[in-house]
Parts: structure tokens; C-alpha cells; sequence
């Protein structure tokens, strides 16, 4: 059969699986085994073993599960409680403050945790009711934990640059650096939308009425201490060279074990369920991987991905024409998808591709996960939306979900432009510590 | 006489179910285990300057474990990322009618991977393979659990299908059901 | 049609790198001696199977060849360890030599046909051996630091007083840079092609391995399955891409040395007396792998007739 018939079969079939509803990691396995069988004869199949044995005892994914667990206790370590607590002593008399503060502890709690749901699950539970309280605008309230929930892909650690490290063969380390600054500049941008658009319309954030002695506001800065060191932990000893990402993800998981027990919140059945949850959430990127591994490797063999690069470079675009195709792909995926399917389904035909344009592959890496951003919080498949429906109260519906989420849609695009265009901001802590 | 088959089925199920949560309910420590073997592993290295050979090895054996056992229960829990566009939408009859027309893709994988994954470890076994590492440690014990990873895999993915088909011969929504009873 | 072979082989190196040029060489020769009969199809890093998997692969007819090094596999090919015993060839000829007229070759053919595999030819991949963050003079400046070295290496660098780091090489630029280990074994050419020149400073001489070496191998069923002629031809393009790596082996390293020397590199090489005693301390390493099989135990007594007739040992 033909290459170009077979791909368009392929495609369909893959895309027909995805809507009925299969999990992505199946629809790609499964897949696999129906095009090595037709390609490649049934010798092929030991491939598709080898590669799950492969993916699941990859060095660099072994980051994974550890800092899954590390997001799993954080969630129990009540850091969150005494964060909010400070931001609302310092920050709530400011018109929009206690929703500035919210993205700030989302920021703080991205740098300590790889998924973006401990950041999201905490401040709707903790900061959404207080602020809807003080009668802060639903959008906001609801828009601005979403969208800072979401910097925990960004922010390091970040399960997804450990994805896209693994595929593209992209030192992990100087994925997590280069998300530093873009991170920061990301959460600032929606500091400052908030605080702009509440000086304006204070009825969209009210300043609260309560005050606090200097004293108070002293004593409630402690708060910062933990998850303070636990930034410093993992990031220090990545940056400092003491330990690679995934030894990082180990002392931090022991380091937020020890915050837990220190705050005394960690009661057995909620360590219970936080292993349980590492374990589930694991075994799902491990599976997505080497389904998609497994049907790299059969498009290979068939010629197929070669075919699809010949094909788009041949179009003679530009490369800049190309990756903007390539970002309106990924936003558009990321509507529909989560961004660990979206790494998987691009990822035979992306990676090779910029690297023959020449782009920097970590660049590319970190750009990539700021469009991810905009993947949780996009409908109708957004991560985050779905969390936030679990908590908020009966009268915030999902269209009021969906509609807060706009202005921080266009903030994280504005963000992704801005790295496009002044890609130091990415590179110069990479490089800053290679020169070191 | 349809009422005791449906019963048998429905035990079937729930057997599959529990086979898979104490499956995980068991080995979900290991990533315990693995959090403090890296964290041995970067204070012997850092602190007393002398790494250890088997550290690095046991933990990717050890995410082998985790991974592959782990696959039936995000299966169970139905943590296995999905495209639910229309699918959302479905009732609970179409629902099951679009997994019956798609589950045997994850049956197939999963027999790919019992069958070849247990022939490739049956190999180890017998040729005594070992790692290519200093340690030489015998491949078999992690080879194993492929199969077996996709051996829980393939029950929970049977349960489910039955689960579709009581579904459409019962009008009630089996997998919704027995998921709130679990 | 009939007649018609597809000989598609999975390179574990990048396609920019130095084997795979020559591996380009040897595919476009087996097609031509074949005049055409044997189609050859190359697979570049992790495109069918992964490195781990590859012989494996071979072996079970999954792919024909793969194009990688026995070391990776000494696990299941034990043999494969005797190309990689630190020390174990002084030059690139003696190496040939020990191939092609001391019957390694042969030897090594035996080793692989048991994993159904036939080991078509060796090709040299450069010298591989120390590269430092830290000042050389003598092997007592090893002492308490961290070397990234796998398999027998590690054990080398055990005996000069560091300790052994694997870890993967992907991570072996930024683990260098931050300190993370002090040094590599790993050939030399990677100052230039993996940019250690801003990593390292310190380039140590002798090279454990005088070239390191990689090969070709092929399934067996699929070799066997060829008409005499066309396995002529095949060896015929076989060996003279061997003979090529031994040529492009010693430029690379001159290359690497000029190169390193350029961008300020000290080029040291280590005192007499202490790589006497390094040669002398690898004899238990000799000695474990020569345990293993009695086709090791075979090989490590050809290494040393050999060595010992040239004077070396
Ligand atoms: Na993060
Ligand atoms: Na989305």
C-alpha cells in the first residue's frame, strides 16, 4: 500500500478511537499492534514488549513518580492554609489583592510541585470561598486560580518538560531552568492584570475590612519558611549540580514528607491516598509513553513520519511560518487533549522537524509548555476547569467557569509571544549555568 | 436462570476490581522505597563521596514494577488519559456501544504484550540474561512484569466490556454503578 | 520480488556522527556488490527499537541488523565484554590484526551465532578514555573523584581511586558542568561533537580503549536466507568498511587532539610507571571475564599470546 494511503488510514483510525472515547495510551498501542502486524509481520510484535519494558524502566521517567508523590503530600502538608493566611493579612486591604496573592502562592507552590492540580485543588478550596466571601467578581476569583494553577507545568519541576525531555532528548535540567523566568514573567503578568483591572472597578476585588497589628503580619511570614526551603531544595540542588532532576524529585518528595509530618496533617489514610494516586497517576504516564513510543516506532518502519517532514519541509515555508502552524496545532490539540497526549501524538513528527529547522530543542521545550499552560484552562478539555467545577459552589455554573478563563487565555499567549520573540528570556539562566 | 448468569458476571467484575485495587494497594509503596533509595543515593554521593553501583538499577527496576502493576488500577480509577469530546455526551447505551466497537484495540494490545512480554522474560529465565551493568543482575524478575502489568490490564479491560454488555441487556448503567459502589 | 532482500538495520549512534558516515558508506556498497539485490535501509536513534532492545531485536528477526556495540549487551553475549577489557589492543593495525589473522573474528562469529545472531564486522569508533574537570599529572590526582564510567570502566576507575558514576548520556554535558561528576570515560572526539571542551579541561592519555570499538549484526535466519554470492558480497563491503573505520578511527583522534589543544585543552599523558601498574591491576578484570565462558576464557588466552608476542604484556 501506498505510504501516503496508509497514514491517512492511520490517522483516521487514531482520530476515530480518541472521540469514541478509548484512552490515548490504548488507541496508540493498539494501533501499534494492528500497523506492525500489517507492516512488519508478527516478529514486529516483540517490539511493541520491548518498548513498555524500555518506557518502564527509563531513567529519566523515574522522576516521575517522585515528583507525583511530592504534589500527592503536598496536597495534605497544609502550606496552603498558612500561605493564604499571610496573603490575606498582607495583601487583602489592596483592591484585587487577595486574588494577586493567590497567583502568587500558585507560583510558590508550582516551584514545589510538577503537577498543576495540588495548586489548583488547594486555592479553590481555600482562597475561592474567602474571596467569594469578601465579594470578590466570580470570574476573577475563579479565572485567576486556574490560570495560576496551571504555572505548575511551567514553573520547575514539571512532569510535562520531563515528557518532552525524555522524547526529545533534551537535557531535563536545563528544560527546568529555562521555565524559571517564563514562569515568573507569566505569574507577573497576571499579578499585574489583576491588580490593574480591580484598581479601575474595585467591585471586581474589594479591598477587605479586616486589619492586622504589624506584629500579625510579622508572625504570619513563617508561613514562607517550608515551602521556601523546599524550593530551594530542589531547585538548588538541580541548579548547584549536587543531583539530577530526578534525584531532585526524590529529596523533595522526603523533604515535603518531613513539612507534613512537621505541620502534624498528615494522617495515615491521606498518606494512603496520596501513594495510591502516585501510583494511578504514574502508571498513566508510563502507558501513554510506550504506547506512543511503540507507535513512533511503527511509522518509522513504515516510512511514514519521514514522509510527513519530507512533506512539510518541502512546502518551502518558513521556519517561523512552521512554528507558528506548529503552536496554532498545539493550541487548538490542546483544547481537546491533555498535554501528555499531546506530546505523544506530535512527537514523531515535531521533534525531528525542529530540529532540522534549527530550532533550540530546550527553547522550544519551554515555549511549548506555555502553550500547554493555555491547554488547562482551555474548554472543552481543560484539566483545571474540571477541578474547579469539582469545588466551587452551586452557583457558579460552567459557563462562568468557561468564561473566566478568556483574559488568562490571551495573558498566556501574550506570554508565549513574548518568549517567541526575546527567547533570552528562556536561555539565559540555561546558559548562565553552563558558563558557570 | 438469567438472573444467576448475571450474577456470575457481575461477581466476575468485582473480582477483577479487587484484584486490581490490592494489587495497587500493596505496591504503591514502592514509591516510598524509590524516595528514599534517591535520596540515599545523593547523600552517599554528595555527602560521603561514595556512589553506590546498584542504586541507579534497582530504581529503574523498581519503576518497572510500579508502572506495569499500577496500569490495571488507572484503568479501575479511570485515570488513563481520554479524549472525552462527544463521548461525555453519550448515554449510557451509546456509551457502552461505542466501548464495545473500541475496547478490543486495548484487549489486543494487552494479549500482544502477555504474549511477546512473557516470551521475552521466559527467555531471560531460561538463557539466564542478565543487565548490562556492572551489578549483572538477572533481567527476568523485571521482565515479568510485563506480562503481568498487561495481564491486569487485559482483566480489568474484559470486566469493563462486560460491564457494556450488561449495560445494554439490563438498560441500567453498569459501569457507573458498580463505579460508586467501589 | 524474489530474490530481493531488505536488510534494514537500526544505528544506536546519531546520523552526524562519525560511525554512521561510514555505516552510510557501507550500505551504499552492499547494494552496489549486490548490484542492487540487497536493499539496505537505515534506522537512526530510537526510530524502531531502542538501544537496550536492539540485539535482542536482531536476534529475534524483529529488525536484520543493528548497527551498536556489544558491551551494551554483555549481559546476555558475554563475549561482547573481551572488546571492551581496558588495554586490551595498543593500536588500531594491532586490533585489525587480532581480528582478521589471530581469528577473533571467528571467535567472536561463534559467541554470536548462539543468540542467532551473525556478527558481520567490527568498526572502530576512536580512542575512548578520561577526559577531567580537574588538573592530571599522575593517576593519585584520581583519587576521591566521581568519573562517569559504565561496565568494565567503572571498574577500571575504581582501581585508579575514584568512584564510578552512571548515569545517562544525555545528562553527561550539564552533570560535568555542575560538578555533578569530575570527569568522563568517553572518546575523545566528544570534546568537539558533544561540546565538552566547555565542560572539561583536561584530556588524559593513554586511552582505555585504543580505538573503542562497535559493529555490525545481523540476524541469522535473514543471513543465512541470502545466496552465497550475495553473503561474498556483503562481507566484501563488510570488511572494507572495517578497514575504513580503522583509517577514519586515528584521524578522528588527531582530529579530537588538535582540536582539544585549539580550544586550550591540556592534553596530559600519564607517567610510565603508572599505566604499568594500571595494565597490571586490569589483570582481574581479564580474569573475571575470562570465567564467564569457555569462549571467553579462549579469547583473553588469544588477547595475551598476542600481546605477549608483540612485547607488550
Ligand atoms: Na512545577
Ligand atoms: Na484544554
Amino acid at each position: 500500500m501506498d505510504t501516503g494511503i496508509l497514514t491517512v488510514i492511520i490517522g483516521l483510525a487514531l482520530v476515530g478511537f480518541l472521540v469514541a472515547g478509548l484512552p490515548v495510551s490504548f488507541a496508540l498501542g493498539g494501533l501499534a499492534v494492528l500497523g506492525t502486524l500489517y507492516v512488519w509481520g508478527w516478529k514486529g510484535l516483540y517490539m511493541i514488549a520491548n518498548t513498555a519494558y524500555a518506557e518502564g524502566t527509563s531513567y529519566l521517567l523515574l522522576a516521575v513518580p517522585l515528583f507525583l508523590l511530592m504534589a500527592n503530600i503536598l496536597r495534605y502538608s497544609g502550606l496552603a492554609d498558612d500561605l493564604y493566611e499571610m496573603v490575606h493579612k498582607w495583601m487583602g486591604p489592596i483592591p484585587g489583592g487577595l486574588a494577586a496573592g493567590t497567583v502568587v502562592i500558585c507560583a510558590v507552590f508550582a516551584a514545589m510541585a510538577g503537577i498543576s492540580s495540588v495548586a489548583t485543588i488547594s486555592m479553590g478550596l481555600i482562597a475561592l470561598p474567602s474571596m467569594l466571601k469578601r465579594g470578590y467578581d466570580k470570574s476573577m476569583a475563579v479565572g485567576c486560580i486556574s490560570a495560576g494553577g496551571a504555572l505548575g507545568i511551567l514553573i520547575p519541576p514539571s512532569i510535562i518538560m520531563i515528557i518532552y525531555g525524555a522524547m526529545a532528548e533534551a537535557s531535563i535540567g536545563q528544560l527546568f531552568i529555562g521555565g524559571i523566568l517564563p514562569g515568573i514573567l507569566l505569574a507577573l503578568i497576571f499579578c499585574c492584570y489583576v491588580l490593574i483591572r480591580c484598581t479601575l472597578n474595585p467591585s471586581l476585588g474589594p479591598p477587605t475590612q479586616e486589619r492586622y497589628s504589624l506584629g500579625q503580619k510579622m508572625r504570619s511570614v513563617k508561613a514562607v519558611i517550608l515551602p521556601g526551603l523546599l524550593v530551594v531544595l530542589v531547585l538548588g540542588v538541580i541548579y548547584s549540580g549536587a543531583a539530577t532532576p530526578t534525584e531532585a524529585a526524590g529529596i523533595g518528595a522526603l523533604g515535603a514528607l518531613i513539612c507534613s509530618l512537621l505541620h502534624r496533617r498528615l494522617s495515615f489514610q491521606n498518606f494512603k491516598s496520596a501513594l495510591l494516586s502516585t501510583l494511578g497517576l504514574n502508571a498513566m504516564v508510563i502507558w501513554i509513553v510506550t504506547g506512543a513510543v511503540a507507535f513512533t516506532h511503527v511509522l518509522a518502519y513504515a516510512g511514514v513520519s519521514k514522509m510527513i517532514q519530507d512533506m512539510i519541509l518541502g512546502l518551502g515555508l518558513s521556519k517561523w511560518v512552521i512554528f507558528f502552524c506548529m503552536q496554532i496545532m498545539y493550541f487548538i490539540l490542546g483544547m481537546f487533549l491533555d498535554p501528555a497526549g499531546i506530546i505523544m501524538l506530535t512527537t514523531p513528527v515535531f521533534i525531528p522537524l525542529i530540529k532540522q529547522l534549527g530550532f533550540d530543542p530546550v527553547w522550544f521545550g519551554v515555549i511549548f509548555t506555555i502553550n500547554m499552560e493555555m491547554a488547562y484552562i482551555t474548554p472543552p478539555f481543560g484539566f483545571n476547569l474540571f477541578i474547579m467545577k469539582a469545588v466551587v459552589p452551586p452557583s457558579i455554573n460552567m459557563t462562568d467557569i468557561y468564561r473566566s478563563i478568556v483574559p488568562f487565555v490571551l495573558l498566556q499567549a501574550l506570554c508565549l509571544l513574548i518568549c517567541t520573540f526575546f527567547p533570552q528570556i528562556v536561555l539565559y539562566l540555561p546558559y548562565a549555568m553552563m558558563a558557570k | 436462570m438469567e438472573n444467576i448468569k448475571k450474577g456470575f458476571w457481575r461477581k466476575s467484575c468485582l473480582f477483577v476490581d479487587s484484584l486490581n485495587f490490592w494489587t495497587a494497594n500493596i505496591f504503591c509503596y514502592i514509591s516510598v522505597v524509590l524516595m528514599l533509595l534517591v535520596s540515599y543515593e545523593v547523600i552517599c554521593r554528595y555527602l560521603l563521596n561514595s556512589p553506590s553501583d546498584w542504586s541507579g538499577e534497582i530504581n529503574q527496576y523498581l519503576l518497572c514494577v510500579m508502572s506495569m502493576l499500577g496500569g490495571g488500577y488507572a484503568l479501575l480509577i479511570d485515570q488513563h488519559v481520554r479524549v472525552d469530546i462527544i463521548y461525555r455526551f453519550f448515554s449510557p447505551k451509546r456509551r457502552s456501544i461505542a466501548e464495545l466497537a473500541t475496547w478490543w484495540l486495548v484487549i489486543l494490545f494487552a494479549l500482544t504484550l502477555l504474549w511477546f512480554g512473557g516470551e521475552n522474560a521466559m527467555d531471560a529465565l531460561i538463557k539466564g540474561k542478565k543487565s548490562m551493568s556492572i551489578m549483572e543482575m538477572p533481567l527476568f524478575p523485571s521482565l515479568i512484569m510485563v506480562p503481568i502489568g498487561a495481564l491486569l490490564i487485559l482483566l480489568q479491560a474484559l470486566a469493563r466490556m462486560v460491564r457494556c454488555i450488561l449495560t445494554l441487556t439490563t438498560g441500567i448503567d453498569e459501569v457507573a454503578r458498580e463505579k460508586s459502589a467501589a | 520480488e524474489a530474490g530481493n532482500f531488505k536488510l534494514r538495520i537500526q544505528s544506536v549512534y546519531p546520523e552526524g556522527s562519525h560511525g554512521p558516515v561510514l555505516l552510510k558508506e557501507f550500505a551504499k556498497k552492499a547494494e552496489e556488490y549486490t548490484k542492487g539485490k540487497v536493499k539496505v535501509e537505515l534506522f537512526w536513534p530510537g526510530q524502531v527499537v531502542g538501544l537496550t532492545e536492539a540485539y535482542d531485536a536482531v536476534s529475534k528477526g524483529t529488525i536484520e541488523g543493528t548497527y551498536s556495540c556489544l558491551i551494551y549487551y554483555g549481559g546476555i553475549v558475554p563475549e561482547g565484554k573481551t572488546e571492551w577489557l581496558p588495554f586490551n589492543w595498543p593500536t588500531t593495525s594491532d586490533s585489525v590484526d587480532i581480528y582478521l589473522k589471530a581469528g577473533y573474528l571467528d571467535l567472536m562469529r561463534k559467541a554470536n551465532v548462539r543468540h542467532n545472531v551473525h556478527y558481520l564486522f567490527p568498526m572502530y569508533s576512536a580512542t575512548m578514555g578520561a577526559m577531567t574537570k580537574f588538573p592530571v599529572k599522575t593517576m593519585e590526582d584520581f583519587k576521591g573523584k566521581k568519573m562517569r564510567a559504565t561496565g568494565l570502566d567503572g571498574s577500571l576507575v575504581k582501581l585508579m581511586g575514584s568512584a564510578a558514576v552512571s548515569l545517562p548520556a544525555t545528562e553527561i554535558y550539564t552533570t560535568l558542568q555542575r560538578g555533578t561528576v569530575d570527569g568522563v570515560i568517553y572518546p575523545f572526539y566528544t570534546i568537539d561533537t558533544y561540546k565538552l571542551h566547555e565542560v572539561v579541561s583536561h584530556i588524559v592519555l593513554p586511552g582505555f580503549h585504543t580505538p573503542s570499538i562497535s559493529g555490525v549484526y545481523l540476524n541469522l535466519d535473514f543471513w543465512k536466507s541470502l545466496p552465497p554470492d550475495l553473503q561474498a558480497a556483503v562481507e566484501k563491503a563488510g570488511l572494507e568498511t572495517m578497514l575504513a573505520s580503522a583509517k577514519g578511527s586515528d584521524q578522528w583522534d588527531k582530529e579530537a587532539l588538535e582540536f582539544a589543544k585549539q580550544k586550550g585543552i591540556k592534553v596530559v599523558t600519564l607517567p610510565g610507571s603508572d599505566v604499568e601498574y594500571l595494565k597490571k591491576a586490569c589483570a582481574p578484570i581479564w580474569d573475571s571475564v575470562a570465567e564467564t565462558t569457555p569462549l571467553c576464557k579462549e579469547i583473553v588466552e588469544m588477547y595475551r599470546k598476542y600481546l605477549k608476542g608483540k612485547g607488550a604484556l
